[in-house]
């Protein structure tokens, strides 16, 4: 797994306050990296580090192996949380201008940008002011301005904030297509669930800290608790009979004669023991391990009272 | 340098594809066309004011009756009246219908209150009262002159007027005229207002940029010293476009309405008029005198020269130095409101300058001007008025535009500084402390 960005003992304060604490960690080459966290917990401090709009106080941040460059800049694309465009320029002119600050030419900034308002249906906009379009065209102009280099590297900082469901729909789509093509992705949240489906790769970020970070997968599973999600047709009674005293039922649901229920495994039991005492009582329809939502980690790790007390987390 | 080019081109184009830039571009040289025609068209419709004058001669001397003869004004008439009449309407009440009563009593040749005008309603302007001061002269000398049996040819072969021609000892780039005080003050009061109006456009500019959140995606391609120096190159160019555009639209409509109403374009047979009127009836050799003719001459001297290119300098400079401070402000709030608190001390110097430009333009050699003219933030301003007072160019002149680039490097660090923190600064507005721990962040 090659290496794109390595980021070392980085640590940031603005005015006394520990934005960044030592903070190490790794984003392979062709990821899609998720950094989680709650609002003011240095996502957007290490972003601005990564994108060489500040500096760390001590540590640094590599780039394929070496320090970050000015020149580096045009590798990248950068989508900030806050948005905004010049609002008395063209559309076309604005990303044009955009794509050329990037170090593209002329003639290809406008190739690429009329064929990015092409994809997204702006072709209709492209001669109106900025302040003129919708706030949800606005945002996919911003997007196109931020992709118009073709950078090896995009970072996006809490991406579907302000979309609606379509266009985020769209946005996640054009981000997969993206990754698919080869291009590193990293976005950061506070919405965990929303961005877990999209990425391979996630850092969880508490309070300037860096609480866990790694391969989506292999965070979920060091993180099982021997959850399973059984479905099968029969009754309930049957069925909590022939568990015993091999699982305790945490969930139930029914859909369409199918029940499904959510069952912890006791110690000292094997998922193959459990299911070889049921299936003499139910007809097994579906069996898959329940991994935690990277939410529920999340609580796990800083601890439910800390939690309460951050009413900016959603679920 | 590819990305500052174009920050600067986008800074440049923007603007001047704005309508309310081609608008002003366009208007206002025709603005001061059209104030300039006015002050033309009243002069020549309006000019001097007539006025009757009714004589009132007491002295036996026949004053009166000269004074009437020799009198060349077209614009005063002169009645002569009895003063015994002239008692008789005084005491009636009836002598408020007289325009003015001119009244030389039984000793006119007493200097202090031997003639006396007195006048009902507006006072009559100098332009009239010179003329006749210079026929009561020639009348009363005339008089003299018969008394004393003096041979009148002989008396004016004696007489003469003297005026003293003012030659700097050493240096041949000092040979200050007044025209030449008044162009450098026109040159210093357009550095004045071209920091004040394009300083506060650079302002305006950062907070545009802040308030639209722009920021942070340009200083992701862009390094922040750029940015800010391609906004203030940008608007500069901006403005000097203007100006070009005003001198020339002004030059040829002042042309034009000159010829409308005078007849002639020539600025210096225009300035020649002007100090005729000025001069009427003072002199008739002033030519050697006052070489206002001149001007033309002075104007393509050595002297221009220096002051073009130190115009120039300063010019640039001087803008370039508030500029900076004027994207530094715009960087550290966050609305067109909170930067009252910043400008003032800001445009205080400025002011200053102003104020001393006038105090150099009356006395030269001013201590006050002397020393704000090497002060940067009031130089560009005040040493374009000394320039033409016999300034040393290599002394002065030069370590003065020194001094002010260097502190135009200076300060456009420490606005570079302020800058770069402070645009993606939201929020609570800062205090002096905290931008002071802005310059000094990593």
């Amino acid at each position: 797994m090659e290496i794109l960005v390595k980021a070392h003992s980085v640590t940031k304060s603005y005015s006394g306050h520990l934005a960044l604490d030592h903070v190490s960690f790794e984003i392979p080459r062709g990821s899609v990296f998720g950094l989680l966290g709650p609002n003011g917990s240095g996502k957007t401090s290490f972003i601005r580090i990564l994108t060489g709009i500040t500096v760390p106080d001590s540590g640094e941040c590599l780039y394929n192996n070496k320090p970050v460059l000015p020149g580096y800049m045009n590798h990248i694309g950068y989508l900030p949380e806050e948005r905004g465009l010049y609002r008395k320029m063209k559309v076309q002119e604005q990303i044009e201008y955009l794509g050329r600050l990037k170090g593209l030419d002329k003639k290809e900034a406008r190739k690429r940008t009329l064929h990015w308002l092409d994809r997204f249906g702006l072709s209709a906009w492209a001669g109106r002011k900025v302040e003129d379009l919708s706030k949800g065209m606005q945002q996919k102009v911003q997007f196109i301005a931020t992709v118009l280099h073709n950078p090896e590297f995009l970072i996006l900082d809490e991406p579907f904030s302000g979309f609606d469901p379509i266009n985020a729909e769209m946005l996640k789509n054009e981000i997969l297509q993206l990754a698919a093509s080869g291009v590193t992705v990293m976005l950061s949240s506070h919405n965990m669930n929303s961005v877990e489906e999209l990425c391979d790769h996630i850092a969880l970020f508490n309070k300037g800290k860096l609480i866990l970070n790694g391969n989506v997968k292999e965070v979920k599973s060091r993180y099982n608790s021997g959850m399973w999600e059984i479905s099968f047709r029969g009754n309930w009674v049957n069925f909590s009979t022939a568990l015993w005293t091999g699982a305790r039922i945490a969930e139930k649901s029914e859909d369409k004669g199918v029940l499904t229920a959510v069952v912890e495994l006791l110690p000292g039991n094997s998922i193959n023991q459990v299911l070889g005492g049921l299936l003499n009582s139910i007809e097994l329809v579906s069996v898959r391990e329940n991994l935690p939502s990277m939410h529920k980690i999340f609580v796990r790790e800083v601890g439910g009272n800390d939690l309460l007390n951050r009413s900016v987390l959603t679920e | 340098m590819k990305t500052l080019w174009l920050v600067i081109q986008r800074e440049y184009s923007t603007r001047v594809r704005k309508r309310s830039f081609i608008l002003l571009t366009l208007l206002g040289p025709l603005l001061v066309a059209l104030a300039y025609g006015g002050i033309l068209a009243l002069m020549v419709s309006e000019g001097t004011p007539e006025i009757t004058i009714n004589v009132v001669d007491d002295s036996e001397l026949h004053l009166g009756r000269q004074l009437i003869r020799e009198n060349r004004s077209r614009n005063i008439h002169l009645v002569q009246i009895e003063p015994d009449y002239f008692k008789a309407q005084e005491k009636a009440g009836q002598d408020d219908t007289w325009d003015a009563v001119l009244y030389i009593n039984r000793e006119p040749l007493n200097v202090r209150n031997g003639i006396n005008l007195m006048y009902a309603g507006n006072k009559p302007p100098q332009s009239l009262i010179r003329p006749l001061e210079w026929t009561l002269t020639k009348v009363i000398e005339r008089y003299k002159l018969k008394l004393s049996k003096l041979d009148p040819d002989e008396y004016d072969s004696i007489r003469s007027q003297v005026f003293v021609h003012l030659e700097p000892i050493k240096g041949d780039g000092s040979r200050g005229t007044d025209v030449q005080g008044i162009v450098a003050f026109a040159a210093s009061l357009l550095i004045y207002f071209f920091i004040l109006m394009y300083g506060v456009q650079v302002l305006r500019g950062v907070l545009e940029e802040k308030t639209s959140r722009i920021l942070e995606v340009m200083v992701s391609s862009v390094k922040p010293f750029q940015l800010m120096m391609g906004k203030i190159i940008g608007i500069g160019a901006v403005g000097l476009t203007q100006f070009l555009v005003w001198a020339l639209i002004s030059g040829i409509g002042i042309q034009i309405i000159s010829l409308l109403f005078l007849g002639f374009s020539d600025p210096a047979d225009i300035a020649q008029r002007l100090s005729e009127m000025e001069q009427y009836g003072a002199n008739n050799q002033s030519e050697d005198a006052f070489p206002i003719g001149k001007v033309a001459d002075l104007l393509a001297g050595t002297n221009f020269m220096a002051m073009g290119i130190s115009f120039l300098l300063y010019f640039i400079f001087g803008y370039l130095l508030y500029a900076s401070l004027f994207a530094a402000i715009g960087a550290m709030v966050d609305s067109e409101s909170d930067t009252q608190q910043f400008m003032i001390p800001l445009t205080l110097p400025l002011v200053l300058a102003y104020a001393a430009a006038l105090v150099v333009l009356m006395n030269p050699g001013s201590l006050a001007g002397k020393i704000l003219s090497f002060v940067p933030f009031t130089s560009p301003v005040v040493m374009m008025v000394r320039i033409p007072y016999g300034t040393s160019i290599l002394l002065e002149v030069l370590p003065s535009i020194l001094i002010l680039i260097v502190t135009f490097i200076g300060t456009t660090w420490l606005a570079a500084r302020i800058y770069r923190v402070g645009i993606l600064m939201y929020g609570r507005k800062p205090s002096f402390r905290d931008v002071l721990r802005w310059i000094k962040y990593k």
